[in-house]
This record gives structure tokens, sequence and C-alpha cells, in this order.
């Protein structure tokens, strides 16, 4: 379980977050979603523990994060996160499989058969060794999302996910997520603008200037 | 008269550094397998210390068995690394505690003796009692400060030593550290190689006789000189690289490989993650041990490029006049007092008598024979810091060049004007008689 | 097996961008072949020249307009300060009808000589012009005559030397046996003396007045150039040697600096997979030593290939490559590189990975 308790964080120019409380459930599917500037990223960021906030406390199951030092963080990160962005972020010069084979190196060693099964999983066992230059944008991203789960990660943090896809894609990427999260039982926070996106969730936050202002569960 | 003689500290900081570091590195091991050794054992490690220092100072021993003792010094060390070459093999159930601490007690035991030897040699020699033990105890204040850090060092050194690691260390420490009067890197070298020519050669000829060929005569001359190829220097020096660096290194690379059998039940990262700790631990276990390789070989390159490392000059021939050997201070292209060992040779009655001039860094003149009472008379050569005996390799520290006995060069006395030395031609033939002797020993 | 998962990222990222890691290596083979040539022609030269010195000449020579008698060379061998003495006898004898120069030597000198072949006791070298133009080859009989066409003494070619100057044409024999072929025993024409350098002028002096009736001369110009000439090209050496370092630390941390910028989303993706600041430097610790070790064998081989050019342009022949310049070309080469790529890396550091991935960098 996720606690955040009293979270702000102050940039020199603008006040992200004005003090936010919430708990995330093991294996929920948590949509995140506000107009831009509404501090929805820095929240995602410091919950990923990518940044640190000015003040207030982020615990997962109990264990403090906000005053981990930059290393123990890494560790961190490695074994319990994974992350998925808008830009689907990808080493140029590695192969689909490589990329994933990066993230199994810096959490221990490489594996080539487990990186292609993973691969297999979001479909792409036909792209192993083809260049990100090489994939469209919705295999690019589920590429991303092969690696953020080779870790087996407890949470899954994703930022506007499908930002750059069209509604297909989106759709396709979507339901690969859900299957994936019905499966093997990751939680999955998701930031996005998309209402269409936030509703595949369980459970949807909304913010405006660094604050929750609503907090919904659905039951389907 | 100066309260503080610095050779004195010198060799004492040296000694007790190595002891504290050995202490600490057992340690830290047993400290990884819950055994800590508590101040009791300390105490038991510092008195045996002291004790044989003590002894070392009151009791008067031979020079045969001063250089005895250095010996054993020599042979705990080749034991040492034996038992860290076959210890990758072992595994332990039990640890001992006693058992390290009665190593420590072997290994440095010659040390602390020589110690005493060396400054009671300095003291007498320098005539300055207070000098060389102030500086001495200074020494080994300063060396024993390194205990107070233990609880830090204990714990940042723990997850590198296993066994094997623990001995190639305590070798590591011992080779750098070791040895009163010189380095211990100088004599492990050219040690093993003497050894492994001696072993060479009789290898060699035992095949001879086992098959009963008369060798010498029946081979040409173009066989034997391949033969003695491996007599030769430069197969040795390459041959003892092999013999000290190859089986740290197979254990080494044995260390770095992936375990054989991972727990079932753990799949996918989890599994990644135990085989990652898992050569993790026995990475930074090989380190010490790769460290002691790497050292080994940073000294043999060393030994290598340098050669004997030592400067033997060409013997001067003199000869005798009216029962003397007049050698003038100054003569064109010669400077006896420029530190560097002056070598004479006097042929009287169809035999020859080589001897040498040193002034000492004290800048005490000293005549003596070219041989000792112990070995077979090679004569010496010149390192940096000491005249070493050509046959048994002993460092002679400077200043000590003049003093006799065990593998000193003998004293000769003579008579110093302000622009010659005299020697009395009667008294070189009276020492010579004392060369590879052993009168020291009875 | 991580190392070489290392090496395999690494070794991925370096393919993507062979042309600015040709050039790192290039700047640092450059400078270490700088340091290595210069380390090995100092000390090629300084061993060359000191037996250059012993072989041929000598830093001093005493002549007489008559011949010399062959006592002085002994008692010149007894003094401390002389340590070569080197009588030679010039002659001329004619060999298949025309007149060639023969020199006198005593053996154990013959022996000292750069010779292809053997020397032997009783037989005779050839100089290398003489050699060619004779066509003799070693184990040809050479038969020498004083006056042309009366009786032949017969001698075996037993080697070429060869010799720079005007030697190079001539025979070399034993010095006993031309002293009986010229008929002038126990003479000589010259001695060749090498002074030890420290007393040369005190000694000299000395010898002018022991020996009166000779004329001592020193050979001003090799008793000069054994110090000066050296100490004058090494200092030159050095001088290059420390722009080239700098320039090559520069060109180096530049491209590194530029690599790392390059990939800053890339470094702050490997981040957000939980890689440490380690974990990321490693990666381009690795590549300059990559870098380091492809620069120090090139600069081994650069360094030795101009050190032996200029060693055989200068002294004709080639210079030993001491052992040691292996490792130590590793070493610096290593230093080199990793010393100037750790100030970009350490940067990468300094970013957080939010920051970039937001696109703010």
């Amino acid at each position: 379980m996720i606690k955040v308790r009293g979270l702000k964080k102050v940039y020199p120019s603008a006040v992200a977050l004005r003090g936010v409380d919430m708990d995330i459930q093991d294996n929920e599917w948590l949509s995140i979603m506000g107009p831009s500037g509404s501090g929805k990223s820095t929240l995602l960021n410091i919950l990923g523990g990518l940044d640190y906030p000015t003040e207030g406390s982020v615990s997962y199951d109990g264990k403090e994060i906000t005053t981990m030092k930059e290393d123990e963080l890494a560790v961190f990160r490695r074994e319990n996160i994974g992350f998925i962005f808008q830009q689907s972020y990808l080493i140029p010069y590695l192969t689909a499989l490589e990329n994933v084979m990066l993230a199994q190196y810096f959490h221990s060693i490489v594996d080539e058969k487990e990186a292609a099964e993973a691969l297999k999983r979001v479909g792409l066992s036909h792209r192993l060794h083809h260049r990100p230059s090489e994939l469209s944008g919705g295999e690019q991203q589920r590429v991303c999302i092969a690696r953020a789960l080779i870790n087996s990660p407890k949470v899954l943090l994703a930022d506007e996910p499908t930002g750059n896809l069209d509604r297909e894609n989106t759709r396709v990427i979507l339901e690969l997520l859900g299957e994936l999260h019905s499966n093997e039982g990751f939680t999955i926070v998701l930031v996005t603008h998309d209402p269409y996106v936030a509703g595949w969730g369980k459970r949807l936050l909304t913010m405006e200037d660094g604050r929750i202002i609503k907090d919904e569960s659905f039951h389907s | 008269m100066s309260l503080f003689i610095p050779e004195a500290f010198i060799g004492s900081i040296k000694g007790t550094i190595a002891i504290s570091a050995s202490w600490l590195v057992i340690n830290s091991y047993l400290s990884s397998k819950n055994k800590e050794t508590g101040p009791v054992h300390l105490f038991i490690l510092i008195l045996w210390f002291m004790l044989l220092f003590i002894a070392g100072t009151f009791i008067e021993f031979d020079a045969f068995y001063k250089d005895q003792i250095r010996r054993v010094s020599a042979y705990m060390f080749g034991l040492l690394l034996i038992t860290a070459i076959f210890s990758s093999g072992w595994s332990l159930k039990r640890e001992f505690r006693l058992f390290y601490i009665f190593l420590i007690m072997l290994l440095y035991g010659p040390d602390v003796m020589s110690l005493s030897f060396f400054l009671k040699d300095l003291s007498a020699m320098r005539q300055n009692f207070t000098g060389a033990y102030i500086a001495g105890i200074t020494g080994f204040l300063s060396g024993l400060s390194l205990l107070f850090f233990e609880k830090k060092i204990r714990s940042g050194l723990s997850p590198y030593l296993s066994l094997t690691g623990l001995f190639f260390s305590l070798s590591a420490i011992k080779l750098l550290l070791g040895g009163t009067g010189g380095y211990a890197e100088l004599s492990l070298i050219p040690a093993v190689q003497r050894g492994l020519m001696k072993f060479f050669h009789d290898l060699v000829h035992q095949l001879f006789v086992f098959f009963m060929v008369p060798d010498h005569p029946l081979l040409k001359t173009t066989v034997w000189n391949f033969i003695g190829l491996i007599f030769g220097e430069a197969f040795t020096m390459i041959a003892t690289l092999c013999i000290l660096v190859i089986p740290p290194l197979v254990i080494v690379l044995r260390l770095l490989k992936r375990p054989e059998e991972v727990p079932e039940g753990l799949k996918g990262a989890e599994r990644r993650k135990y085989i990652h700790e898992f050569m993790l631990l026995n990475r930074k276990r090989a380190f010490p041990i790769f460290l002691f390789a790497l050292m080994v070989s940073f000294f043999w390159f060393f030994k290598a490029e340098s050669g004997p490392g030592l400067y033997i000059p060409q013997p001067v021939p003199v000869v005798e006049e009216e029962g003397f050997v007049i050698i003038k201070l100054k003569e064109p292209g010669r400077e006896l007092g420029d530190g560097n060992i002056h070598k004479f040779i006097l042929r009287k009655d169809e035999k020859t008598y080589r001897f040498f001039i040193f002034k000492r860094p004290d800048g005490k003149f000293s005549v003596c024979l070219d041989a000792c009472e112990i070995c077979p008379p090679e004569g010496y050569g010149q390192a940096r810091q000491h005249l070493i005996c050509i046959y048994c390799n002993t460092p002679i520290p400077f200043n000590t060049v003049g003093e006799p006995g065990g593998c000193n060069p003998i004293p000769v006395g003579y008579i110093m004007t302000e622009k010659e030395i005299k020697i009395e031609v009667e008294e070189i033939l009276k020492k010579w008689r004392l060369v590879h002797s052993g009168v020291s020993r009875e | 097996m991580r190392y070489r998962t290392l090496f395999f990222f690494t070794g991925k990222a370096i393919k993507e961008r062979l042309q600015r890691i040709f050039l790192m290596v290039f700047a640092v083979s450059l400078s270490v072949g700088l340091l290595i040539s210069m380390i090995i022609l100092s000390k090629g030269m300084r061993e060359r020249l000191s037996e250059e010195l012993k072989a041929y000449g000598a830093n001093a020579l005493i002549t007489s307009p008559d011949y010399i008698n062959e006592e002085i060379v002994q008692r010149l061998s007894g003094i401390n300060a002389i340590d070569e003495v080197l009588p030679e006898l010039y002659g001329r004898a004619c060999f298949k009808g025309v007149y060639i120069n023969v020199i006198g030597m005593r053996l154990e000198d013959m022996k000292r000589m750069r010779v292809t072949g053997e020397v032997q006791k009783g037989s005779v070298l050839a100089g290398s012009r003489l050699a060619k133009a004779g066509e003799l080859k070693t184990g040809h009989e050479i038969g020498l005559s004083i006056p042309c066409g009366s009786e032949e003494m017969k001698f075996k070619l037993s080697g070429i030397f060869e010799k720079v100057g005007s030697e190079d044409n001539a025979l070399i024999m034993e010095l006993k046996e031309l002293q009986k072929l010229l008929g002038l025993e126990n003479k000589v024409s010259i001695i060749m003396l090498r002074v030890n350098p420290a007393v040369f002028e005190l000694t000299m002096e000395n010898l002018k007045k022991e020996f009166p009736e000779l004329e001592i001369k020193p050979v001003r110009q090799i008793a000069l150039s054994e110090e000066s000439l050296l100490k004058k090209i090494e200092f030159l050496l050095f001088v290059v040697a420390v722009v080239v370092v700098v320039a090559s630390v520069i060109t180096v941390g530049g491209i590194m600096a530029a690599t790392i910028f390059e990939r800053l989303t890339d470094i702050a993706l490997m981040k957000t997979m939980g890689a440490t600041n380690r974990q990321i430097q490693a990666f381009f610790i690795v590549e300059a030593i990559i870098t380091g070790l492809l620069g120090s064998l090139g600069g081994h081989l650069l360094g030795t290939a101009s050190a032996e050019l200029i060693a055989l342009s200068a002294f004709q022949r080639a210079v030993a490559v001491p052992l040691f310049s292996i490792p130590l070309a590793i070493s610096s080469g290593l230093m080199l590189s990793v010393a100037s790529a750790i100030a970009p890396i350490m940067r990468i550091t300094a970013y957080r990975p939010s920051i970039i991935l937001r696109g703010e960098i």
C-alpha cells in the first residue's frame, strides 16, 4: 500500500503541489486526471522517486522513500517501480530485445530468453531484433511496457502513456495493460487528461492547482 | 645526540602496521562468521609480541640463529601462500579463533625478533640507546593506532573475505610490509626463482641418472645450450611469475562463475536477483585474491625490468706495498667516499682476496671482505637501501655494513689518513680464513 | 558475465558513433606515441651513443709524425682514467692489382665491431663498400702483396663490417699480421683513447706531460656531443609532449562531454529504470577505457615506429624497445583517456531525471 501524506512541491517559479494526501491499495488501477499544470506529473515523479518533495511523505508498505539517498532510491526503483511515459523513450541504438535487456541489466543480470518472453506477451515476438526507428508508435509503446514490467515491479507508473497514439492504438495499449494488470497483479497509477483513458481505471482522482479535488471509485 | 632515529621509527611502524592489519583482516573475516575476537585475544597477541621483543632485546643470539630466525620468517610466508592456494577447496564447518591468533603469532614472531635485533644493533651502532628506542616505541604506538578504526574497517572489509581471500590478504600484507630490513618482495621473487632453477636443474640431471644416460659426454654442446635455457634467468623468471600468479587467478576465475544451482521456485526477476547477488558476493571475495596477483605481477615487472637490480662493480686490482694495501681516497675517475661500493682484488701466493670499501650514509668508512662467514663468497651488490648478498639475497642495511656477524660482510681493520686508506695485508689474509667457515655457528 | 553485458552495451553505443571514438583514439595515440618514442629514443640514444663511442671512437687521439711504439699502449692501459685504448696501424697493400687501405687492430677490438660473419684469429674483415665493389663474400680467400706482383700472403675473409666513413673501403686484419706484412714489428700508427669524461681535462694534461714526444688531441665533437645534444633533444621532446598531452585531454574531454549531452535523455531513462549513477558512469568509463586501450596500442606502434625511424636516420641502426614501454603505454593511455573523460562523466550525476524527461534541458 502506498501512503502519501501532506505532499508539497515548490519550484522556484511555481508551486506544483499544495498538500496531497492519498492511499493507494495494492493491485489498484488508479487514474489521475486534471488540466495541465495541476501537478499530476510532479506527483507521479515523486511517487516514483525521481524527484524529492519539498515537504510531506511517501511510503510504500511502510517504507519511507522521501528520505532515501539517490542510490537507495535507484535500488528501490529498479525493484519496485516501472515507468511508462508519453514519448516512448527507447535507446535508439539498441533493438527492442536489447532495450528490455538493459532494464534487466540495471536490475541484476540479463536473461535473453526471459526478455524475449516479455516481448511475446505484449505481442511483439516478430519484432525482437528491430530498432525503435523501425517500429510504429504503438509498437514502441508496447516495448516500453515490456521493459517497465520485466523486473516484476509492484507499481506501474504511467504518465500519459497514450498521449501520442490514435484511438485504435490507445485501445490496444489499454487492453494490453488491463490484461497484464489482471494477470500479474501490480498496481497501476496512470496520469492522463483523456477521460476515455481515465475511464479504464477503477478509481479516479481529479487534481487541480496542486490539490486533489475529487476522489471517485467505479464499480464494474 | 638525536632523540629520534627515523630508521628505528620506520622499522617498527612497518612491523606494527603489518601485525595490526593482519589482525584487522582476520577479525573482519571472523566477524562475518559471527566469531568476533575479543580484547582477551588482542591482549594475548600483544603480550606474545612484547615477550618476543624483550627476549630479542635482552638475550644475546648468535648471528647464525639470527639468520635462522629471519629464514623461518621466509618459510612461514611460503607456507602461508601454499595454504592460500589450497584453501580454495576447503569448506570449514567450524572456525577456531585461536588458530588465527596462533597464525599471526607465527607469521610475525620472526619479524618482531628481527625488529628487536635491528633496534639493538641500531642503538649500538649509533651509540644512541634512547634515540633508537624512543623512535621505535613511537613507531610501535603509531602502528597500533590502526586498531582504533577496527569497527569501521571490519564492516567494510568483511564481505570481501572468504577463507582463501583471507590467506591471500595476509600474504599481501606480509609481502608489502613484512621483513625488518628490506622488503619481502626483495626475497619472494628471487627465492622462488632460485628454487625453480635448482628444481629444473636437478630434474634434468635426475632424469639422466634415472635412464642411466651418461649425460655430459653424450650430448653436444648445442643440446646442452638448449637444455640450459630452462635453467636460465629468463625462463625461470617467467616460470616464477606463472607459479605465483596462475593459482590465484584460477581461483579468481572460479569465483566469477555463475551459481550452479538456483533455489527452485525462484522465477523471473527474483531468480536473476539471486544469481546477481551470488555473483556479487563472489566477485567481492575474488577481489583480494586478484589484488594479490596484481601486486606480485607488479613486483615481478619491476624486478624483471631492473634485472638483478644490483650495482656490482668490477674489482680493481691492488698490490702490496711493504705489507700494506694503500688506496687513495681520491683518484682520477674514482672517489671512495661517493657512497658506492668500491671493490678491490688482491693477489697473493696464487690466491685472490676480494674486499670492498664503502662510505656509509652516516659518514663512516667500512672496509670489508667481499664475503661473509656463512655463504660461499659470491660477494655483495649494492641496491638502493641495502647491500645484498648475491648468494642468499639477504639485505644488509647500509649503516650496518662494517658490523661483524651473520650474513654481514666480514669487516677488516684499516688505518685512515687524510688522503688514503691503509689496510694490512696480514689482516686481510687472516679474516679471509673466516669466509664461509661458519665461525658464528660455534 | 556482468562485465560482458557491460561491454556489450557499450560496444553498441560505440558502434553508433565510430568517427568520434576514432578521433578520441587518435588523440590518445598521438600523446602516448610521443611519450613512448621519447622514452625509447632517449634510452636508446644514451645506450647507442655510448656504444658507438666505445665501438668506434674515442674522445682522444694520439698520433705521432712517425710510428708509435706498441709499449706505449701497455703504459696507457695502466692508467685508471682511461677506459679504452685502441691502437691501430694503417697501411696499404696490393689486392688484385690495386692498392687498398688495410687497418690493423687487436683481435679483441675487432670482436667488438659490428660484423656480419665471424671474427677469427688470422682472418680479415672487409668494409661493406669494399666488399660490394670487389664482390667479396665471407669465406673468400684474399691475397695481399707489397708491392704489387710480389709474393702474396693469403688470408681468409671471415666477415663484412659496417662503419661510417672512409674505413668502409678498407680491409681490417689483426694488428700482429699487418705488422708482419708491412714489416713494422711493434709499431702502430695511431692510438685512440676513451678517457673518462669526468676527469677528461686533467687526464689530457697528465698525458701531455708524460708523453711529450706524442701528439695528444682531444676529439672535441664527440666528447661534447655526448651530453648536450641529448639534453637538447630531450627537452624539445618534452615540450612537444606536454603540448600534445594537453591537446588530447581537451579533445577527449570535449568529445566525451558532447556525447554525454547528446545522450542526456538516454541517461535519464536509465535512471528511471533504476540505474545508479555508478552504473551509468560505468558505461562511459568503459568507453574511455576502450579508447585508452586502443589509443595506447596505436600509440605504442606509432611511438616505436617513429622512434625507430629517427634512430635509423640518426644511427643507421634500430634501437631496442624496452619491455617496460608496454605497461607504460597502456597505463599512460588509460590514465589520459579516463582522466579527461572523468569530469564530463561526473557531471551526469548532477541532473535529475525528472527535469530531463520533462524536456527542460
